[in-house]
């Protein structure tokens, strides 16, 4: 149960405990200081209005997480809707990457199995929020649904007022740019 | 003969949001079988989807909020439900 007396020294423990952690999720999805700091600031002011909801079921932390998750999707989901132009499926990106014979004109580095290890690397970290932000925001926006938010495609779809085809070209494009920055920036080296 | 690596690096991606029909299964895995770099990419993808599928349970990783960031949120926070 939260104490419902006060705001100040509950927003300040909330902040002191989770902030970090809630910035990191924010900022993986939205790959924007400003953005990620707002949405922080949505999730800690949804959580002081909805307190009495929370019963103990989970920690605190992953009880803020979900509000967050929830701010998060909804505000991709608006941004989605709102764009005016779907980004364009005239100049494929991904038939760059591919040489006159039809194979890749960079070979693919392996990457090493050990999502764990890389996971807690705040330098790859790092280097992955990077990449990410380098995607154009639709393919950003509809790749952290789905991978971040872990939402079916059907869902995301209906939700973004997207066509199935158009989905998966953004899946397809945002997932070959990843791995090739990442090869590039970070698995590539030494 | 001219390689498929660009239809499969999509069929690839597919493969992880949709069932593929059984033609594209053997596609894919005849492909696979036979290309090191397709194999290299589709495994990358695999491992990628791995990493950030542990962002989910929200653990600790990455960026921080400075004091300076928190303190700026504490106070929006509180003129905001003020203004209630």
């Amino acid at each position: 149960m939260i104490k419902s007396s006060d705001l100040e020294s509950t927003a300040t423990t909330w902040l002191h405990d989770h902030g970090d952690t809630l910035y990191r999720f924010a900022m993986l999805k939205l790959g924007n200081e400003e953005q990620a700091r707002d949405a922080v600031q949505e999730a800690l002011l949804g959580a002081w209005k909805n307190r009495s909801r929370f019963r103990g079921e989970s920690s605190i932390r992953t009880w803020l997480i979900s509000i967050l998750k929830h701010k998060i999707t909804d505000s991709i989901r608006k941004s989605i809707r709102n764009r005016e132009l779907i980004e364009q499926a005239e100049h494929d990106p991904t038939s760059g990457y591919f040489n006159k014979q039809g194979a890749w004109s960079d070979s693919p580095k392996l990457w090493p199995d050990s999502p764990e290890k890389l996971y807690h690397d705040a330098e790859f970290l790092t280097v992955l929020t990077q990449c990410l932000s380098k995607l154009p925001p639709m393919q950003r926006e509809v790749f952290a649904l789905r991978e971040i938010s872990g939402e079916d495609s059907t869902t995301i779809c209906n939700s973004c007022d997207i066509s199935p085809t158009n989905f998966h070209v953004l899946m397809h494009r945002a997932r070959t740019a990843l791995r090739l920055c990442l090869d590039h920036h970070w698995f590539g080296k030494g | 003969m001219k390689r498929a690596c660009h239809q499969i690096s999509r069929l690839a991606s597919e493969a992880m949001d949709r069932p593929l029909t059984l033609w594209e299964r053997l596609q894919l895995r005849l492909h696979l079988s036979m290309c090191k770099m397709c194999r290299h990419h589709d495994h990358d993808l695999q491992q990628l989807k791995k990493v950030l599928a542990i962002f989910t349970t929200g653990q600790d990783a990455g960026a921080s909020l400075s004091d300076k960031d928190k303190q700026d949120i504490l106070e929006n926070i509180k003129e905001i439900v003020g203004s209630d």
